[in-house]
């Protein structure tokens, strides 16, 4: 790697490692976090950050603003046209590798300039004072102070003796000082001076923005990540050290969380659905029955106050009330064979039944109480006014009778 | 540290010189006014290795004198900060150290001497020793020492040091 003049097309391991090694001993950890998104999608949008990262919007903005005046991150605007058509702006940023060395470099010389200076003032700083006229005297006036034949430190004003300034900070600490930051800057020194010779591709120090959301889409189609992994591997060239981390780790969440959303749907929907329909469906389909027959607003409300048992019983009769009226269930044979007789059997045919089962004469109501004109037996409110007005007098009757009887169940 | 360089020095000869003896008074006079001279730019003059070029002589206008201007090349020894040296203790006192390195005057405040050494002034010499005793700095010693600052004048320069490091203080 070193020396070589030719550009690299993708980042170095090094230099990947010396910006997390940078950023996590430096900053905080969001700062790390973020980092190391970039570092492996090179170029993220913001939102897309704030989303895989369930960082708030604001101090997400805040921290990549603080990347950003450190030179770490380089952003860029993008005008984009979403699905329903409105162009939004979005900010994209990725890692200014090639900044970032420069920048790494200038602050380290700087901490050890800093250091330097300490140092330097603390060598220099007055060590010794006369008592007598209050002249400060630093380490490197001392040879004029000595008086070889006394040992003693002398003033060179007063000629009395020096005494050491007992006020000036001890200052071991800052000796060390250097030797320290030396020794633990070490591996960043060797990861900078690796990367010395190390030129960049132009598509790496600006690269194009990554798709994340199209990535997180295929992930909520839990997708396989095999595509995706190809994906990456197009622009980083690495995919295998990436597995396991980020959008992996997010993909399987995601993917449970659907998985977990189905099975809740499908445990549930058994459980109220099947019911609801059922109450709904009947309420429904009594309804519909309800505008032929004459009272819809008990029948409202019996459908909707009903126990269990009367659904079973409405659901069992709900095909014959369905289609016109011939479907025979029991009672419906018992009148039948009652009106085979004379009209009066009819009509305790039709009590009988009142008193079998309220129900029953309820779910009668639907087709109504059959009715004879002439040889023909019709149901009560199959009959239209033609029919009535062919009707003998007696079979009129019969069918007011039928009818008020009907309406007096109806209202008690 | 110490370098080889040129250098260049005018000797001011008085005419009673003058004479078949000249050149060898010239050089005599160089060695005498250079070695052993500081300058804050080059440093102490060690020792004149070659006299590469002795130019023609002036005479100076209602004096007399001439002035041979000189090219030589010295070793020359200049400390620098950071610099790590042996150095012969001259005295010792309360306040610190005072060292020789050759021309070089060093001193090392008590301060930049190890936590565990200890000024001991009843001792003759006086002596900074650790509680066993089993380190003595006094008078004579040979130490060695790192330059921590150099106070460098027109004509001379002092440097202070410290044995607060790896491998520094008594070699023996």
């Amino acid at each position: 790697m070193e020396g070589s003049e030719a550009l690299l097309t993708s980042v170095p391991e090094e230099l990947k490692r010396l910006v997390r090694l940078i950023v996590r001993g430096f900053y905080s950890m969001e700062h790390a976090v973020i980092i190391d998104m970039l570092v492996r999608h090179p170029c993220v949008k913001e939102d897309d950050l704030s989303e895989l990262l369930k960082l708030e919007k604001k101090h997400l903005r805040a921290i990549l603003n603080m990347l950003k005046v450190d030179r770490f991150l380089k952003s860029k605007m993008r005008m984009e046209t979403d699905s329903e058509n409105r162009t939004t702006k979005h900010t994209y940023y990725y890692i200014n590798y090639s900044v970032f060395v420069n920048v790494v470099k200038y602050k380290l010389d700087h901490m050890r300039r800093k250091i330097e200076t300490d140092e330097r003032d603390n060598t220099s700083r007055s060590s010794f004072v006369c008592p007598g006229c209050r002249k400060t005297y630093t380490d490197y006036e001392v040879k004029q102070l000595l008086d070889f034949n006394t040992g003693e430190l002398v003033c060179t004003f007063c000629q009395s003796t020096v005494e050491e300034d007992e006020s000036s900070v001890p200052r071991q600490d800052a000796r060390t000082l250097l030797a320290r930051f030396n020794e633990q800057i070490q591996p960043v020194v060797e990861l900078l001076r690796v990367l010395e010779d190390v030129r960049l591709a132009p598509e790496l120090l600006e690269p194009e923005p990554t798709d994340i959301r199209k990535f997180l889409s295929r992930n909520k189609d839990s997708s396989n990540s095999r595509s995706r992994e190809g994906d990456r591997t197009a622009w980083s060239g690495d995919a295998s050290r990436n597995v396991g981390f980020g959008f992996s780790e997010n993909r399987v969440t995601i993917v449970m969380d659907e998985e977990n959303s189905g099975k809740v749907e499908k445990k549930e929907q058994p459980l109220w659905m099947t019911k609801s329909t059922i109450d709904g469906a009947t309420a429904n389909s009594s309804a519909i029955l309800e505008v032929k027959g004459p009272e819809p607003d008990k029948r409202g409300r019996a459908a909707n106050g009903a126990s269990d048992a009367i659904l079973q019983a409405l659901l069992v009769h709900e095909p014959q009330s369905g289609p016109s009226s011939s479907s025979a269930p029991s009672l419906h044979s018992a009148l039948r064979r009652a009106s085979s007789g004379d009209d009066s059997d009819a009509e305790t045919a039709a009590k009988n039944g009142d008193e079998l089962e309220e129900m029953d004469s309820e779910e009668e109501d639907d087709d109504g109480p059959m009715v004879s004109i002439g040889s023909e037996r019709v149901p009560y409110n199959s009959i239209t006014s033609e029919m009535v007005a062919s009707m003998t007098p007696l079979e009129k009757e019969e069918y007011i009778r039928i009818g008020q009887q009907l309406y007096e169940n109806m209202y008690d | 540290m110490f370098y080889h360089v040129s250098l260049e020095h005018e000797i001011l000869l008085h005419p009673r010189y003058f004479g078949p003896n000249l050149l060898n008074i010239v050089k005599q006079k160089l060695f005498t006014e250079v070695e052993g001279t500081c300058t804050g730019k080059y440093g102490f003059v060690i020792a004149v290795t070659s006299i590469d070029n002795i130019g023609a002589g002036l005479i100076q206008p209602s004096r007399g004198f001439v002035v041979y201007p000189i090219k030589y090349t010295a070793i020359v020894f200049r400390p620098f900060k950071g610099e790590v040296l042996d150095a012969v203790v001259i005295q010792v006192n309360k306040v610190g150290l005072f060292t020789e390195i050759g021309p070089l005057n060093c001193f090392i405040s008590r301060h930049s001497i190890p936590a565990d050494m200890e000024f001991d002034p009843s001792s003759n010499p006086p002596c900074y020793k650790t509680k066993d005793e089993d380190i003595v700095i006094q008078e004579e010693d040979e130490i060695r020492l790192k330059i921590v600052g150099t106070r460098v004048d027109a004509k001379d320069i002092f440097a202070i040091g410290t044995l607060m490091d790896d491998y520094l203080g008594l070699s023996s």
